[in-house]
């Protein structure tokens, strides 16, 4: 089955609303998740548009400030919840991986 | 040598993979695309060059918008800025290009890349296919009412039998598109969640073959009337007409500024008064004698009757009244033949003019040749289930064929019809690959009878 949508993020998303803890330009966005990658995540400008435009939508981010066609934005609470709840789920994914390797090392 | 080139297109709006490859093929070759349609895409001469092609979905464009939207604008200048140039918008489409080869591709996420695509689908595939199915459907009922009420006449026109597998091909198509859709949009969903984008897959064989299968159906159908061409060349002059027309309209529409739903409003009424106007037109050319339908009979004369203009037909007839009677007297005789794989069908009438003292000695019959015996007993039970006695309010109206004795006819099997006033002298003759259905205005003879069964027996139609 599909996941609802947002319940969990895809790399892209999650980098996204990392990025939006401070305010930026929706083009800046792209170079800044390269450089926090070191180039591991790369997003298209189709997707970035597509996934703010959804998080908008959803009220993850607001804007900010426009000019002319270049926009800025800042995650919400709501967004920082999820990015949170994010986190915590990539974490206990983490741990779960580590006790299994543990278990494994000492049996 | 040409700069600009038109392609017939045949691939799925909804595989951007295909697009982008056959783009970066063209390219290659030395062709930019520039324009696109349902049919033909425009290329444009330009030096060969190794370019990257972006095929990029916005859910909330449409063909009839009469400038992109602030929200697609937006979209367009982010792909600006990370090197994609826009080449062409088309409807819910746009398609961008790039000579950086190591340019990061514009949809990177497949997540939201497979909603964009499913919401244009649903939007585009489903009214348009449902549509088409309906329409098809429709059309098909109308064909099996043709088939009860006439079985001989359907069977034996090849326009018919090769109308219906066409129809079920196009039936087919139309809902095997709604099913692929649902079925990729389930499948990409999931594909999407492990970060695959799973393409819309067209089908080469599946989508050539539709259009070769659906051309040949369409030739035989064609091919096997008696219309003659030029009156086949106005429908498809039309049909021709009124799609440039309404698309003429809409891109005027569009560069003055028409709102979208104005602009669809404006285009589908043109398109109906258009197709009504052009029906009435040729149906009135057909009627009025100059516009030939065909090479049905042609009236070798006029004669005027209490203020009416009638004409003569002297057609060759199997039988005639002459053949059974000695009588002197004017007739107007016509005859139509028709005949496919299935079935040979002559339908022809020996009139009086009118005018003349003499009555009664008229005839009308139709004759059916059948060429697949399986077809035989529908045939006859269909012409026998044409007459059934009605009740209404506890009174019989007799209409039903009784069966009479062959042997006059030199026949298998015979019927005689019966009506309410009594016995009719129609008959229903069967021999072994040939029915017949005759009604004689005057009532014949054993040795009349024994005449015509012969004749018809014999006669080759021709």
């Amino acid at each position: 089955m599909p996941r609802e949508k947002f319940k969990t993020l895809t790399e892209q998303m999650f980098y996204i609303l990392l990025c939006l803890r401070r305010e930026c330009r929706g083009v800046d966005i792209l170079e800044t998740v390269r450089a926090t990658t070191a180039g591991r995540v790369t997003i298209g400008s189709g997707t970035l548009y597509d996934l703010l435009d959804q998080f908008l939508a959803e009220g993850m981010i607001r804007e900010t400030r426009v000019e002319g066609r270049s926009r800025s934005y800042l995650i919400t609470d709501k967004g920082r919840e999820l990015l949170g709840r994010e986190y915590r789920r990539i974490r206990c994914q983490a741990a779960d991986y580590d006790r299994v390797l543990r278990e494994e090392g000492a049996g | 040598m040409r700069k600009v080139k038109r392609v017939f297109t045949n691939f799925s709006f909804y595989d951007p993979q295909t697009i982008q490859k056959k783009l970066e093929e063209m390219a290659a070759r030395g062709w930019m695309i520039r324009k696109a349609d349902n049919l033909f895409w425009t290329y444009e001469r330009m030096e060969p060059q190794k370019l990257r092609f972006a095929v990029t979905y916005f859910p909330g464009a449409s063909e009839f918008d009469p400038r992109p939207s602030e929200k697609q604008l937006d979209k367009e200048a982010f792909c600006a800025q990370d090197g994609w140039e826009l080449v062409l918008r088309w409807d819910a489409i746009q398609i961008f290009y790039t000579d950086r080869e190591n340019a990061v591709p514009i949809d990177t996420d497949p997540v939201p890349q497979v909603e964009n695509i499913h919401r244009v689908m649903k939007k585009k595939v489903l009214f348009t296919q449902l549509f088409t199915a309906v329409l098809i459907v429709l059309q098909m009922y109308l064909q099996y009412g043709q088939l009860r009420r006439d079985p001989a006449d359907y069977l034996s026109s090849s326009f018919y039998i090769f109308s219906l597998p066409l129809g079920v091909l196009l039936f087919l198509a139309a809902v095997h598109e709604v099913w692929v859709c649902f079925r990729w949009h389930a499948r990409a969903r999931r594909a999407a969640e492990d970060g695959i984008f799973l393409p819309v897959k067209s089908s080469w064989w599946w989508s050539w073959g539709l259009v070769l299968l659906s051309a040949l159906f369409l030739v035989l159908a064609v091919s096997g009337t008696s219309l003659r061409l030029l009156y086949l060349v106005c429908w498809l002059v039309m049909m021709g007409a009124i799609y440039a027309l309404a698309n003429r309209l809409m891109g005027w529409m569009k560069k003055k500024g028409a709102p979208r739903l104005v602009n669809l409003g404006a285009s589908s009424l043109l398109i109906m008064a258009l197709t009504f106007v052009g029906v009435a037109g040729v149906v009135a050319a057909a009627l009025g004698g100059w516009l030939p339908l065909g090479e049905d009979s042609q009236p070798v004369g006029q004669y005027d009757w209490d203020g009416l203009t009638m004409d003569i037909y002297d057609d060759p007839l199997p039988l005639t009244v002459e053949d059974l009677v000695e009588v002197d007297a004017r007739w107007s005789r016509q005859a139509r033949v028709q005949e496919s794989f299935l079935v040979r069908y002559g339908e022809y009438r020996q009139d009086l003019l009118y005018g003349q003292e003499l009555r009664g000695y008229e005839l009308s019959y139709e004759i059916t040749d059948v060429k697949l015996p399986i077809l035989y007993e529908f045939l006859k039970n269909s012409l026998i289930d044409q007459h059934r006695d009605e009740v209404h309010d506890d009174f019989v109206f007799v209409d039903h064929y009784e069966a009479v004795d062959p042997a006059p006819w030199g026949a298998l099997e015979a019927w005689q019809l019966h009506w309410s006033d009594g016995v009719l002298n129609t008959y229903l003759v069967c021999w072994e690959n040939r029915i017949v259905e005759i009604k004689f205005y005057w009532a014949p003879t054993r040795a009349q009878i024994q005449t015509a069964g012969e004749i018809l027996q014999n006669t080759r139609l021709a």
